[in-house]
Formats: structure tokens, C-alpha cells, sequence
């Protein structure tokens, strides 16, 4: 199905012919979210192989249960709903949800020197994400680096915006006590 | 506002207050060094989080994506009640051609049963009254319809099924040749 300006169609317009079955509107959308979801994925499970999987896994299942999608609810919103699910799915079926107890950081004085400081650091930061509980993990990297609304995700997670809120405050809690040492006062 | 709106301050710096809470909150910041340290802290933990960067989709990515959907039926925006209008003209047709086949034959055999003299004292009210009542018409056009019924039952019925199989056919057709232009699309 031709579409005059592939960059500028709005998603509504893609979604639509997904729904009947267009493959080419679909890849459309894949190129809008992949990157996004990707990066959501991998910050939920920390290892990249898994990510690809979930995220390639999510789309699928977007594309099967797209013909249920209504639009009500953000198109971003829902597929990040089912990416972070079918990530945890993963993650639980390969190895486990991650300890918030038995991921070890390493100390700050040697990251630095053995490594480019700021790839310790963008490191500690990842390993501290993933030491958080799955559920407060999800709303932080949610808010933190997609930078949805407090609404936005409550629809994505399917929880209330009051236990986004206590999510949040608790992840933020936890990770200044965690990154401490590298937080600027 | 005297006491520190603590449970507050993240919905603040997420800029999720709206109206006289947004005011006393911000009211509060002007006169409380507490409360800016501690919205300090929350802008200085968003900063070191994105230190760490997500990876990006591989080029692969979408292709291996593209491979692995599955085929879909085409999604029909007819609201589910309807879809089943289709069926509804040739399913009464049926349903009035078995009525009629049924009442010609239970007419036929309630008139055979009086005519041969059994069960007269129940069936007296059906047989033709000497020196004609008002039933005797009644029973004699009742009679005719019933022989109609009888001789035409047969043909409608066939014709009735025939024109039903035909308009299941063509909906069969309708539907596989849309699979088939989505499939190759």
C-alpha cells in the first residue's frame, strides 16, 4: 500500500493499515519504536541478546494483537506495556529476576582507573538500575529516560498513577543511596 | 505551607502538579532551602542517569523482524454483531421454508388422521359439520394451503438450501481472495 510521505504519516494512519494487514505500515512503526523500546528492554534485563530477543518478541505480539489495539490509550504507552512484559518474561524464564542483593558494584576508586571514567560511571549506572525491583525499574526508566507522563505510565504498566508516584519516590530513594559517591552534592 | 511537602516534590520536578498544590509547592521552594537541596538532588540524579546510553537496533533488527511475523487474518472494522449479517437473510429464509414444510405436513397429517375416521372425538371440531358450520371453509382452505405446502415444500426447500450454499460460497470466495491479496502484499 502506498503512502505519499512515509516519514510524516501519523501513527494512527499506520496503525490502521497494520490492522489489515500491511506489512510496509508496520515496519514503519517498527523504525519509530524500535530504538525506544530496544533501549527500554535492555535497561529492564541488562543484557543485550536477551533485549533483541524481548524487543523482536514484543513487536511479534504487537503485530498479533494489534487488531485489539484501541486507540484510547498512546500507541507508545501499549507497546511498551508489552515489551516490558514480554522482558520480564525472559528474564525470568533465562535466569532469574535480578537480586537488588547479589548485584555487586564496583568500588569507585577502581573504575576510573581502569577504564574510561565515563563508561565506569554510564556502567555503575546501569548496574544500579538493575539492582532495583522490577516493578520500581520499570516506572524510572519509564520517567527517566522515555520520559513518559505519570498518566502515560500508569497505562503502560497498568497501575495507578498514585503507585506510580510511591514507585517512583521509592526508586529515586534508592538509587541516590546506591550513587551516592558519584552524585554531584 | 510550614511543613515540607516531601511526598510532593517528585510530582513537582516532574512538573505533574496542577493548580493550588503547584502554587503551595512552589510557594514553599521560595522560603525552604531543605526543599530546593532536595529538588537539587533529584536534577543531579537525572543528570548522572544519562550517563548511561541504550544500545541502538542493529541494522539486522527490523529485517529479522520483518521475517519472523506471522501471517494475520485481515481485521474487519464491521463491529462484531454485524458480522454475522451476512448470514442472517439466507438463515431466514431457512428457518421460513422448515416453518411452512412443518405446518404443511403436521396439517396434512391432522387432516389424514380425521379422514380416516380415527381420533374423531378430538379431532370433531376439524371435520366438516353437517349443514355446514364456519369451520367447514376454514378446514377446506386450510385443506388447500396444506396440499400447496405439501407439493411446494419440497422445491422451495431446495431452492431455499440451494441459494443458501450459494451465498456461503461466494462469502468463502470473498474472504480467501482477500487473504490471498494480503499475503502477497
Amino acid at each position: 500500500m502506498a503512502m505519499n510521505d512515509p516519514l510524516t504519516t501519523p501513527d494512527l494512519t499506520l496503525i490502521e493499515r497494520a490492522k489489515y494487514g500491511d506489512r510496509q505500515a508496520f515496519g514503519l512503526l517498527v523504525t519509530r519504536y524500535q530504538d525506544r523500546v530496544l533501549g527500554v528492554v535492555y535497561r529492564m534485563c541488562g543484557d543485550l541478546q536477551l533485549a533483541e530477543d524481548a524487543t523482536q518478541e514484543a513487536f511479534i505480539r504487537a503485530w498479533e494483537q494489534l487488531p485489539c489495539y484501541e486507540p484510547r490509550a498512546p500507541f507508545q504507552s501499549w507497546l511498551y506495556r508489552i515489551a516490558i512484559n514480554r522482558a520480564l518474561d525472559m528474564l525470568r524464564r533465562e535466569r532469574g529476576s535480578v537480586d537488588i542483593e547479589t548485584v555487586s558494584l564496583p568500588e569507585n576508586s577502581t573504575g576510573p582507573e581502569q577504564h574510561a571514567e565515563n563508561i565506569a560511571l554510564a556502567e555503575q549506572v546501569r548496574q544500579a538500575v538493575l539492582r532495583l525491583p522490577e516493578a520500581s525499574r520499570a516506572v524510572i526508566i519509564l520517567r527517566e529516560y522515555e520520559g513518559l507522563t505519570y498518566q502515560e505510565i500508569s497505562a503502560a504498566l497498568d497501575i495507578p498513577v498514585g503507585t506510580v508516584m510511591s514507585r517512583l519516590n521509592y526508586a529515586r530513594t534508592k538509587l541516590r543511596e546506591i550513587l551516592t559517591p558519584w552524585m554531584e552534592a | 505551607m510550614d511543613k515540607h511537602p516531601t511526598q510532593w516534590l517528585p510530582a513537582y520536578y516532574d512538573g505533574e502538579l496542577r493548580g493550588q498544590r503547584l502554587r503551595d509547592v512552589t510557594a514553599h521552594l521560595g522560603t525552604c532551602d531543605v526543599c530546593r537541596r532536595e529538588l537539587a538532588q533529584m536534577e543531579s540524579l537525572h543528570a548522572l542517569l544519562q550517563v548511561s546510553s541504550a544500545p541502538l537496533a542493529s541494522a539486522r533488527f527490523q529485517a529479522e523482524i520483518g521475517l519472523r511475523l506471522p501471517s494475520r487474518r485481515a481485521h474487519s472494522d464491521v463491529p462484531r454483531v454485524f458480522r454475522w449479517a451476512g448470514w442472517l437473510i439466507p438463515g431466514i429464509l431457512l428457518g421460513a421454508a422448515l416453518f411452512a414444510q412443518t405446518v404443511g405436513w403436521l396439517t396434512n397429517a391432522l387432516l389424514l388422521i380425521a379422514a380416516t375416521g380415527w381420533g374423531q372425538t378430538w379431532l370433531a371440531w376439524l371435520l366438516p359439520q353437517s349443514g355446514g358450520g364456519v369451520l367447514t371453509g376454514w378446514q377446506s382452505a386450510l385443506h388447500h394451503a396444506a396440499l400447496l405446502f405439501w407439493r411446494g415444500a419440497v422445491p422451495a426447500g431446495l431452492l431455499v438450501l440451494a441459494l443458501f450454499m450459494g451465498l456461503a460460497w461466494l462469502i468463502g470466495m470473498r474472504t480467501n481472495a482477500l487473504q490471498l491479496s494480503i499475503h502477497s502484499a
